[in-house]
């Protein structure tokens, strides 16, 4: 079945037509398609066969790679059994069964469109209903013709493996408190309808004793179930708050609401009047649609953030025996990471091999390690501590479970929130004032003309809207966070934007941040090292992610890999281990010369042409690398717009060879320290904090944690690695540090915004309530103009934010 | 004018079959998946030559 292998015409690396992954030197050809492995020209045959090649034409490279099966076994055989037919299954007979599979390689629509024609692929399967944001696929198939196993086996080879969880049963969505809103809206809608065409005579003006009356009851039969059904909310709410002593925004709501309906049965029972049942379920109706159009953006806002802006840490994955960098978001379970010494692990798994010792602070707060045995489960959020190890991840990757940890008590930071705490002030303040606005106009309307005072109270009580307070801040930051993460900047949450806007002073890292881990070469000096000892040295380079360790280990190429133990990572000096007996130590030269004898006649100081590793081997210094720095580009006009509204400082572990660079890079009068242990850091961010400063720093995480905690704002770099430090509150891509001036502009314009937003509510509440008390508000206007005034703050706050990016070409 | 108590009831009956109608498709599960139908509409079927799949309306022969 597969197409000959023939050697490809020119020697570069195509990308596989099927997943997008490098092809190997010599590969795979079917059909002038480059293929990178059995796997992806199988499933290619597959759909060729059956002249489903659509697939690949809706999107590029929409598979993805997965191993063909081997070994006897399916894993999918446990599917036929009776019980866990039973427990999956949400319909069962003897000719049609159905069930929901998540699916969680569901990426794109040519997944939609693939999946949605398996019965094409396998006959006995009726339908298959793709979901796309839940990533489920809903199947109906005939159990005669097919079974489940050989259904999921074909959707496993497509590359589309279902997730079976013990549980078996997905998780009930919320789908539930959606649809109870649902069902309020088209109650209140119906009754509005209805009553606005009963009333239709009286807005005319025209009297008909005889329909009045009927109409008229009508009217209050028909608000019955609007009052009964879809005001619940808003009582069950208010009633809530009242009975913990407070008043929340819901309790005027429901005040007018019950002020409306009584004094319009009243009118009715009475024969003094029409009533304003029309305003009443009006009211309802539109509330209730701006509720659903809120939550709908919310659910859009926060499925965005899960989905679209990923943490930009990425994993070393292997595949076969090369090891290659991989985006974290793109990481799917079956695969085989490595996670060295500090790296978070991203996602639940198992352990295959390596002597596993995980921190699990960031999870559970305890620091001690705890040992995994190859084959029991390792799970997300924990750190390796040690001798790099082999995870198989069986997850997909959960960016709100990592979100989560992240945002957790522990790390937080005690600092003032501006906005925020306008926000709680004015809101407290509101409904108090506005009850007492709204029993002031009652007390002057009962005296002036009472028959108008039910109908101007209500007005009073909803047509006053804290939305501002509500949406604004949410939304903006909501926005902001999407915008930056999009960008490269991942937020821990959204206070963190307003630390961002406050910042006065940026400090940052030199190693790993200003400069970066490039292919400047390396230069040895000292005893020649043997081939056995280059091995050596790369077996234990390998553990570590240190930027020095990685360039190292480019230079050295690849070499086998070697069992280390009793791995241990000092920040700041250097990394030892022991291969067979053999202690292997590379670093600083006076952390090796504590391990091993040697150079004691060379002179001390160390070389101001770059950075040194020492190497020293089975007790006996070799010599070292010299490691030329390598600043990141477009460095210069980065940290001169920065330097214009923000004070500048560099603390460095290293010597002072870079000062020329540094002092030329920077504007004057900036501060430069070299030689700074990780405390001298943390020391030198809380003198500046003592001075008043608003301190930013940007590390890279290693030896600069403490110091990343104890500032406002704590943005740790990644480049290639999940390094990560719980006490950061951002992180950002190695290639997003040059427009660092523009992400803090944003933030700044964005708590502008917000200011805005309050000011034009405040302006919206003083009109409207004048208009209601002055007795020119009908209900049924305030009724629409307050879900109006929610959309309003909503869109404003939306366009202006993404107008504010555009400015910043973000 | 008697007529209009009839028509008034007419329209109430029709209106409350169409609220039952909304009741019904809320609660079978028509607005659960607001996100899929809006992708699956824009998916073509390329394949004159093969059946179409039980029960996709959804999709289109294209020329």
């Amino acid at each position: 079945m597969p197409a000959p292998l023939q050697p490809p015409p020119v020697a570069e690396v195509t990308r596989c037509f099927h997943c997008g992954n490098d092809c190997p030197p010599q590969p795979l050809l079917a059909e002038s398609h480059s293929f990178c492995c059995e796997g992806c020209v199988a499933v290619w045959h597959l759909l060729h066969d059956l002249r489903l090649d659509h697939y690949y034409a809706l999107n590029t490279h929409p598979g993805t790679r997965t191993e063909p099966a081997e070994g006897a076994a399916s894993p999918f055989v446990c599917l036929d059994e009776p019980e866990t037919c039973d427990r999956l299954c949400s319909y069962r007979s003897e000719s049609l069964s159905t069930l929901t599979f998540h699916i969680p390689a569901i990426h794109c629509s040519s997944c939609i469109w693939l999946l949605e024609k398996l019965p094409a692929l396998q006959p006995g399967v009726n339908r298959c209903e793709v979901n796309f944001l839940r990533r489920e696929v809903h199947l109906s198939w005939d159990p005669r013709r097919v079974k489940l196993s050989a259904i999921a086996g074909l959707l496993a080879r497509l590359g589309y493996a279902p997730h079976l969880t013990l549980s078996g049963a997905p998780e009930k969505p919320r789908s539930r408190s959606n649809r109870r809103l649902w069902y309020q809206v088209g109650v209140a809608g119906f009754s509005f309808g209805n009553i606005m065409l009963l009333s239709f005579p009286e807005y005319l003006g025209l009297e008909e004793r005889q329909f009045a009356t009927l109409f008229g009851w009508l009217n209050l039969v028909l608000a019955l179930p609007v009052l009964l059904f879809s005001c619940q909310d808003y009582f069950k709410s208010a009633w809530q708050s009242l009975r913990n002593g407070q008043i929340n925004m819901d309790v005027p709501l429901a005040l007018g609401m019950i002020v409306l309906f009584s004094r319009s049965a009243w009118e009715i029972v009475s024969h003094s009047g029409a009533g304003y049942f029309d305003s009443f379920a009006g009211l309802l109706f539109f509330l209730l649609i701006g509720k659903a159009f809120q939550a709908r953006t919310w659910d859009a806002l926060s499925f965005d953030r899960d989905y679209k802006s990923y943490l930009p840490l990425s994993v070393t994955v292997k595949e076969g025996r090369e090891e290659k960098p991989l985006a974290v978001a793109q990481l799917r379970p079956g695969t085989v990471i490595v996670t060295r010494h500090g790296e978070l692990i991203p996602a639940d798994g198992v352990l295959l091999s390596g002597n596993a010792r995980i921190d699990y602070s960031f999870v559970t707060g305890e620091s001690d390690p705890v040992k995994v045995a190859a084959g029991e489960k390792i799970f997300a959020g924990g750190r390796q501590v040690g001798s790099r190890i082999e995870i198989a991840v069986d997850r997909e990757v959960s960016q709100s479970y990592l979100a989560r940890l992240w945002n957790h008590e522990t790390f937080s930071k005690p600092r003032e929130s501006e906005v925020t705490a306008l926000a709680n002030r004015v809101g407290r303040s509101f409904t108090h004032r506005l009850l007492f606005i709204a029993a002031g106009a009652a007390a002057f309307w009962l005296w002036y003309d009472p028959a108008r005072t039910a109908e101007i109270v209500t007005a009073v009580l909803i047509v006053a809207c804290p939305c501002a307070l509500a949406l604004s801040l949410p939304f903006t930051l909501g926005h902001v966070m999407r915008i930056l993460g999009r960008n490269g900047l991942y937020l821990k949450g959204p206070a963190t934007v307003e630390q961002l806007a406050m910042a006065d002073t940026v400090v940052f890292d030199k190693t790993g941040t200003l400069t970066q881990a490039g292919d400047a070469e390396a230069q040895w000096s000292g005893e020649a090292l043997s081939e056995q000892d280059v091995k050596h040295l790369a077996a234990l380079l390998i553990q570590s992610w240190h930027p020095l360790s990685r360039r190292l280990l480019r230079k050295l190429g690849p070499q086998p890999a070697m069992e280390v133990t009793d791995f241990e990572e000092v920040p700041g000096q250097g990394i030892t281990g022991r291969i067979g007996n053999l202690t292997v130590t590379a670093g600083r030269r006076s952390f090796v010369a504590a391990l091993h004898d040697g150079f004691s006649d060379h002179p001390e100081e160390a070389s101001r042409d770059g950075a040194e590793v020492w190497v020293g081997i089975n007790g006996k210094m070799k010599g070292r690398y010299l490691l030329r720095d390598q600043f990141r580009k477009n460095l210069s006009a980065a940290l001169e717009r920065l330097g214009t509204q923000y004070r500048l400082a560099v603390i460095s572990g290293d010597n002072d060879r870079e000062r020329g660079t540094l002092t030329a890079l920077l504007p004057p009068g900036s501060e430069i320290r070299f030689r700074q242990s990780p405390e001298d850091k943390l020391n030198f961010i809380h003198s500046l904090q003592q001075r008043g400063c608003r301190v930013l720093m940007v590390g890279d995480g290693l030896n600069d944690a403490g110091a990343l905690r104890q500032s406002d704002v704590g943005m740790s770099v990644s480049e290639d690695s999940a390094s990560f430090t719980p006490g950061s509150d951002a992180i950002a891509a190695a290639s997003s540090l040059e427009r660092l001036g523009a992400f803090l502009q944003f933030s700044r314009q964005s708590l502008r915004i917000i200011r805005w937003s309050f000011l034009l509510s405040l302006l919206y509440n003083l009109t409207g309530v004048a208009f209601a008390v002055t007795g020119h508000l009908s209900p049924l206007v305030a009724a629409v103009l307050m879900p109006a005034s929610s959309l309003s703050v909503i869109l404003f706050t939306t366009l202006t934010t993404h107008l504010a990016a555009r400015r910043q070409r973000l | 004018m008697s007529v209009m108590f009839l028509l008034i009831g007419c329209s109430i009956l029709i209106a409350l079959a169409f609220l039952s109608l909304f009741l019904w498709s809320v609660n079978a599960g028509q607005y659960e998946d607001t996100c899929t139908p809006s992708m699956r509409m824009l998916l073509e079927d390329e394949r004159p030559a093969a059946e179409p799949p039980a029960g996709d309306d959804n999709s289109h022969s294209a020329a």
